[in-house]
């Protein structure tokens, strides 16, 4: 990505703490490459909210938007 | 090596040799007074083709002390004892499995140089592995606050708990962060009481805790109704 471009990021909790997956909104490549992980972790039952706003407000999302700043992907949680 | 003879015999586990005396007894070596009680003990048939007919042929054997039986007590250790006869080889066979056993040598294993490097290796693998969880905790933990408001931040510091509003219904939860992510979220009432606990979480080994609190705030602010239908409820007495 260069400097300067307009990212986007995914934000998947896992056992790392949390991985960072971010795309240039410009790059077709990098937006397909987010689309697809996007797509596969809906598939695998994961929660997906978009973030927004300074006091991170998250809305559920089912479809990747490009010009989304930030998902945050949650796993799946079970009753315990 | 102890042996059984015809006229006399080594029994390791009294430590004495027997001779046959001249009637039908037995004498140990050295002499011990004998006993015409029939104490229970255990029978040791002098050799393989001991008769039960022949009380000559046949010792009684206690800790102390050897009794030539009389005919009723071979009898009665037919009866009760038959189980426990030995013939004189296999108590040979036994004495020289005991004395095999005192007499092997410990073995001491050395490891070889491979050995020992391999066996580092996995040491500092497993340093190493314990290193990334406790990277990964403090990760997830900074990724929490990063998304509480200073107040929830507040309580989370010096309670280890912050509430949370649902986003459809206003409830409040709180979210216990002492060290379980099982059960810990409080369900309150106006005045802050606990009504019940919910409990919903991440599978243990897919995210750090920090991550599991995260995940229950996000879920209970952007999607109460999953988590609410998701989680089990306690009562809480």
């Amino acid at each position: 990505m260069q400097d300067g471009a307009f990212t986007g990021t995914m934000q998947v909790m896992d056992t790392t703490g949390h991985t960072e997956i971010k795309w240039n909104k410009d790059n077709p490549a990098e937006v397909d490459t987010a689309r697809t992980m996007f797509t596969a972790m809906v598939d695998a039952g994961k929660n997906i909210f978009e973030v927004t706003g300074k006091d991170n407000q998250g809305r559920r999302a089912t479809e990747f938007n490009p010009q989304a700043e930030r998902y945050m992907v949650v796993p799946q949680l079970r009753g315990g | 090596m102890p042996q059984i003879l015809n006229t006399q015999a080594y029994l390791p586990w009294l430590g004495r040799k027997v001779v046959k005396s001249a009637g039908n007894g037995w004498v140990v070596m050295p002499t011990v007074t004998t006993s015409a009680t029939t104490t229970a003990g255990n029978w040791w048939p002098y050799d393989s083709t001991a008769s039960t007919n022949a009380a000559s042929q046949m010792y009684w054997v206690t800790n102390q002390q050897i009794y030539t039986p009389t005919w009723s007590d071979i009898a009665e250790a037919n009866a009760y004892e038959r189980d426990r006869w030995v013939t004189g080889e296999q108590l040979l066979r036994q004495y020289e499995r005991q004395e095999a056993r005192i007499a092997a040598p410990a073995i001491i294993r050395q490891r070889t140089p491979e050995q020992i490097a391999q066996e580092e290796f996995r040491l500092l693998q497993h340093k190493e592995r314990e290193r990334e969880k406790l990277l990964a905790a403090e990760r997830a933990e900074a990724f929490l606050v990063a998304h509480l408001t200073p107040e929830q931040q507040k309580t989370f510091k010096e309670n280890k708990w912050f509430i949370v509003e649902g986003g459809k219904t206003k409830t409040k939860y709180r979210i216990q962060c002492h060290g379980s992510f099982v059960g810990n979220v409080d369900v309150l009432d106006e005045r802050q009481n606990i009504k019940h606990r919910l409990c919903a979480h991440v599978e243990t080994h897919q995210v750090p805790r920090g991550d599991n609190w995260l995940a229950q705030k996000a879920m209970l602010e952007w999607d109460e109704e999953h988590f609410v239908k998701t989680a089990n409820v306690h009562r809480v007495a």
